[in-house]
């Protein structure tokens, strides 16, 4: 009969097998992906302050309402605070992850007449989003599922046209190239169309 | 832990929360192989727990909770990944083999002990639930007492105290097990 303490003592010499340290690529993607995150609000504040951001809250949700309708408007207030799909959802790594795509590239968008806003865009993939940020700033997401070295984008709202965008990438030394295989949304096909990406400093 | 560093990042100071996340991500991705058995399924867990950290750090009242909330965080994303990587047994995935912790994360673990005990450890393990898995882990790897384990987890001392029993009862067979074949051969 082997001691209570005997067995915890071989568990835990066995627990202490195994590797120590994560791929430093895994917490470099960890770190810019939740910097892209919008954060959960502090719940310490007072009634008072609560009233001040309920209030705050309504004013930017009215924003973004507009910033819906045109989410790659290059005038209106969509224009600099577009977030049409904030990207509330972490990513969740799954066996149809390309890690060739995976990160955040940056390309510069010309000048339009589709409305988009001119001039570097940042695309950062990870396993279920494509996560955007505009030349002011501003930051929302797309879902995206992976096929080998075709990628489907979910149905956005860009106004010239709505629909699944569809898209060869391709990875060739530094540079990712998209190439459109249908897509209805001109917004993102002017986008995604401004190829070739080169990575972008985290 | 720096607490004022903890602060920074609360605050929204992004240099702080990098610098936090290098610091935490190693032990949180010890405990998550440690409890999903799986280096890439750890790895998982690990960006889910630093990037629930970032979303989640305003919500944290205590800063001296900060390591007991981490370790609820990487229990949380590691048992889900153990469940999602079970549905997707047999995928082949894609690695990116730019990063010399790849290789060190790759490398086969030393043999320290017969490889029968191992192998019935690792069987017996694969066999807990999650939340089983986790509280043996944060027990016997980080050392935690029952009673800060049920609040790391927010679970009662009992669900923590039933889940050890249940896990230990199966490893000790285990390792009943691999002496029982050890001293079957020795006496052959």
């Amino acid at each position: 009969m082997t001691t209570d303490i005997e067995v915890e003592r071989r568990v835990a010499d066995w627990l202490e097998e195994g590797p120590l340290e994560p791929a430093g690529w895994a917490v470099d993607d960890a770190i810019r992906t939740a910097v892209a995150t919008p954060r959960r609000r502090n719940r310490t504040y007072g009634s008072r302050t609560m009233r001040w951001i309920w209030a705050g809250a309504a004013v930017v949700a009215a924003v973004i309402a507009i910033a819906v309708i045109r989410p790659f408007s290059a005038t209106g207030p969509g224009a600099l605070s577009s977030a049409s799909l904030p990207p509330s959802v972490a990513p969740s790594p799954s066996a149809a992850a390309e890690p060739g795509l995976i990160g955040s590239w940056i390309a510069r968008v010309p000048d339009n007449t589709v409305g988009v806003l001119p001039g570097h865009w940042t695309l950062t993939f990870n396993s279920v989003e494509l996560l955007y940020r505009n030349p002011g700033g501003a930051s929302f997401g797309q879902r995206v599922t992976y096929d080998g070295d075709e990628l489907t984008l979910v149905a956005d709202d860009c106004p010239t046209g709505t629909g699944q965008g569809h898209y060869r990438w391709a990875v060739a030394g530094t540079t990712l190239s998209l190439t459109l295989i249908a897509d209805p949304s001109t917004c993102r096909s002017t986008i995604l169309g401004s190829s070739p990406f080169e990575p972008a400093q985290p | 832990m720096d607490l004022e560093l903890i602060r920074r990042a609360q605050r929204g100071d992004t240099v702080a929360y990098e610098e936090l996340a290098r610091q935490v991500a190693p032990r949180l991705f010890r405990v998550a192989f440690r409890i999903a058995r799986d280096a890439d399924a750890a790895q998982d867990a690990m960006q889910q727990a630093l990037i629930a950290m970032w979303r989640g750090l305003p919500s944290l009242r205590d800063v001296d909770a900060f390591e007991a909330w981490t370790w609820r965080l990487i229990t949380n994303a590691a048992t889900t990944e153990l469940r999602r990587s079970h549905g997707r047994a047999g995928s082949i995935r894609l690695l990116r083999l730019d990063d010399d912790a790849e290789e060190e994360l790759r490398a086969p673990v030393e043999p320290t002990r017969a490889v029968g005990e191992r192998d019935e450890l690792e069987r017996a393990f694969a066999r807990l639930t999650p939340e089983q898995r986790a509280v043996v882990v944060l027990r016997y790897y980080v050392g935690l007492s029952l009673d800060e384990i049920a609040d790391a987890l927010r679970i009662p001392y009992g669900t923590a105290a039933s889940r050890m029993h249940y896990g230990m009862r199966a490893l000790r067979a285990a390792i009943e097990a691999a002496d029982a074949a050890a001293a079957e051969v020795h006496s052959a």
